[in-house]
């Protein structure tokens, strides 16, 4: 199957007071029709600015996407596309949600008018078909008593609703992509349940390709079909979802899957990871994870290309070529 | 609920704030806490777990008086703290101690770590003056921290290694009890676990007692030997954690346990999924407070008109709701 969406060797670079930090540096992954793709790692692994270069939604002159990227949609480097064309597909064609709804909706503007904008800015119609084009977005994020709502403001809403609300104005081009940021990290939880199956439903109803970018691996394991580890500003681990839980290749992804407390696997002590994400500023050389990996030796100063362990799962790890020096 | 050893505990404790109110319109008062009673064991943890706007936060807060309680009972190791003189609270005060969630908003961004341990020692002259810097030291290695980042501003530490800080100062006027306020929703997984085991380790080897308050049910049950789950500033239920987590009585708590993502794709479960939002606090409904969400099937007329009080249905184990004896089963896995 063609990728609908390929990313190449991504690098976004942000100078900084302390040097230039590489947050995303060198990043590949491909995305396919329908599926909705794992984007999983802990803060300062480069998931969101991989995912703000997509759109080129980096700020300069301090942010800048490396000359070689390429993320290839269409037959197109959106990277390379001019700024009009580029405009035509962000939000029409791959739209976007993020973690704080509430910094995303415009406050000073109804629900009905924000959503009946993004429809008219990208589509020929009329204001009044809009806005029940609107109604119906409104209903099908599930958000009750759509009707009325459409004159409520931001505030009025709460947490959940907001989100129900930007998740309607992505849907309203609808996009053949959409890139979901931590969208229920700032939720409560039984909050995020409601957005979760939200989502779960949507991509089975659209048929809609999503790239879920979280934290949460319990998250990934409920909602996604492939995964892509980050760790350093790289993806470490690629595999489809239930091969990454069952067999994790990559140290860091082992790590993590011990590190979190777990509801359906007490623990007397948590495995935690020594050590800290190093800054974006000073990667460490070779493999990045090597310094506070448990199972480090010699070879891991040299930095490992992705290598492949089964048919679609790949790992940077020299263990794939050596599984001998995984310790029980 | 009165428990024979309590170090700490709230009995009947009110908390309301005034909210709103205009030129023309009165203030209206808005219960954050209505009438919890709760008892931290000595040498016990005890997990409050609730979801934002469930009071979790302004309890804690009371008990330390950092928040003054509209009506109630506040007692920590038998003293009324409400009751008081200021020279005697600060004497108290010594012995319990908060750590926040957010290590970066509670230390002085302009001050040294190293000073900002220091400080408590010296305002309750636990130390004479040349003797406290090694105190830091000792302080800063008890919590892994390397002694020589005493030197160091907030800005130039992790996240995990700014809440070390937090907890040495904290540890540094050697408290018996420990507030820990969603000590590691701000940190990563891979981070959290270390700050976890941290807390655990301390408390074996100071012999602490904490009240744990955390939205996360799985790092609650990593820590707590007993849970107490609020809803709009009520109790729920209150159960050791083994027998919470295998078998939650209230419907609340079974939709909350229900709710966890659990990291593993052949589990994606059958979850209860609560439909709306909490109410507001200043439209509590009538009744039991988690009627308009509740998803047990016997919900009936007397939830909506009769409150369910907080009562014992088996010995230790605590649930306000009418029909607890026949609770709504978990989702299988």
């Amino acid at each position: 199957m063609k990728p609908l969406l390929s990313v190449r060797d991504l690098r976004t670079t942000f100078r900084t007071a302390d040097g230039v930090a590489r947050a995303a540096d060198g990043v590949s992954f491909d995305l396919f029709p329908a599926e909705t793709l794992g984007l999983v790692g802990e803060s300062g692994c480069g998931k969101t600015v991989t995912a703000l270069s997509i759109l080129r939604l980096i700020e300069g002159p301090a942010g800048e996407i490396g000359a070689e990227s390429v993320v290839e949609y269409d037959g197109r480097n959106l990277l390379q596309l001019p700024e009009s064309e580029l405009r035509a597909v962000r939000g029409a064609e791959i739209a976007m949600i993020f973690q704080e709804p509430g910094a995303s909706l415009n406050p000073v503007l109804s629900v009905g008018t924000q959503i009946t904008e993004t429809l008219l800015a990208h589509r020929v119609m009329t204001r009044a078909t809009a806005r029940q084009r609107a109604v119906e977005l409104l209903e099908l994020v599930g958000l009750a008593d759509a009707a009325r709502r459409m004159n409520d403001y931001p505030h009025q809403l709460s947490g959940g609703m907001q989100q129900r609300v930007m998740i309607a104005i992505a849907l309203s081009c609808e996009p053949r992509i959409l890139i979901a940021d931590e969208p229920t990290t700032a939720l409560d939880v039984t909050i995020q349940a409601q957005i979760l199956e939200l989502l779960a439903h949507l991509k089975h109803q659209l048929g809609m390709a999503m790239i879920l970018i979280t934290h949460d691996l319990g998250v990934v394991a409920g909602l996604a079909d492939r995964v892509a580890v980050m760790y350093a500003g790289q993806v470490v681990e690629e595999a489809p979802v239930r091969q990454l839980f069952a067999a994790p290749q990559h140290p860091y992804t082992e790590a993590l899957l011990n590190a979190a407390p777990r509801l359906d696997r007490p623990a007397d002590r948590l495995a935690a990871i020594p050590g800290a994400v190093p800054p974006a500023t000073a990667w460490p050389e070779g493999c990045r994870f090597h310094p506070r990996c448990a199972y480090g030796w010699e070879r891991c100063t040299t930095p490992p290309p992705h290598l492949e362990a089964t048919p679609g799962h790949r790992a940077r790890c020299w263990l794939v070529e050596q599984p001998s020096r995984r310790r029980a | 609920m009165t428990h024979g050893h309590a170090l700490a505990e709230v009995r009947a404790l009110v908390k309301e704030y005034h909210v709103g109110g205009g030129l023309f319109r009165p203030r209206a008062a808005l219960r954050a806490v209505d009438g919890v009673s709760l008892a931290v064991a000595r040498g016990e943890t005890l997990g409050l777990v609730g979801e934002s706007g469930s009071g979790k936060t302004t309890i804690g807060r009371c008990i330390l008086r950092l928040a003054e309680p509209t009506s109630g009972e506040v007692r920590f190791d038998g003293e009324d703290v409400l009751a008081l003189p200021p020279a005697r609270l600060r004497a108290l005060r010594r012995r319990m101690q908060i750590v926040f969630q957010d290590p970066y908003g509670s230390l002085n961004p302009r001050m040294r770590v190293g000073a900002a341990v220091r400080e408590p020692v010296e305002v309750h002259r636990l130390e004479p003056k040349g003797s406290a810097a090694a105190r830091v030291r000792a302080l800063f290695a008890e919590v892994g921290l390397d002694p020589t980042y005493v030197d160091r501003f907030p800005h130039e530490l992790s996240g995990g290694q700014r809440q070390r800080v937090a907890i040495a100062r904290a540890l540094s006027v050697e408290p018996d009890f420990l507030v820990l306020d969603e000590p590691v929703s701000a940190l990563d997984v891979s981070v959290q676990a270390q700050v976890l085991n941290l807390l655990a380790d301390l408390k074996r080897r100071r012999e602490l007692t904490y009240l744990f308050i955390a939205h996360d049910l799985a790092v609650v049950r990593y820590l707590a030997d007993r849970v107490a789950v609020i809803y709009l500033g009520t109790l729920m239920e209150v159960a050791s954690s083994t027998a919470l987590y295998a078998a939650p009585l209230h419907p609340y708590t079974v939709s909350l346990l229900s709710a966890v993502p659990v990291p593993d794709p052949d589990r994606r479960r059958a979850r209860i999924v609560l439909s709306g939002d909490a109410p507001s606090l200043r439209r509590p409904p009538s009744g039991c407070l988690f009627h308009p969400r509740c998803p047990h099937p016997q919900k009936s007329d007397r939830c909506r008109a009769e409150a369910p009080p907080l009562r014992e249905v088996r010995p230790g184990r605590w649930v306000a709701c009418h029909y607890a004896e026949d609770p709504l089963p978990v989702p299988p896995a």
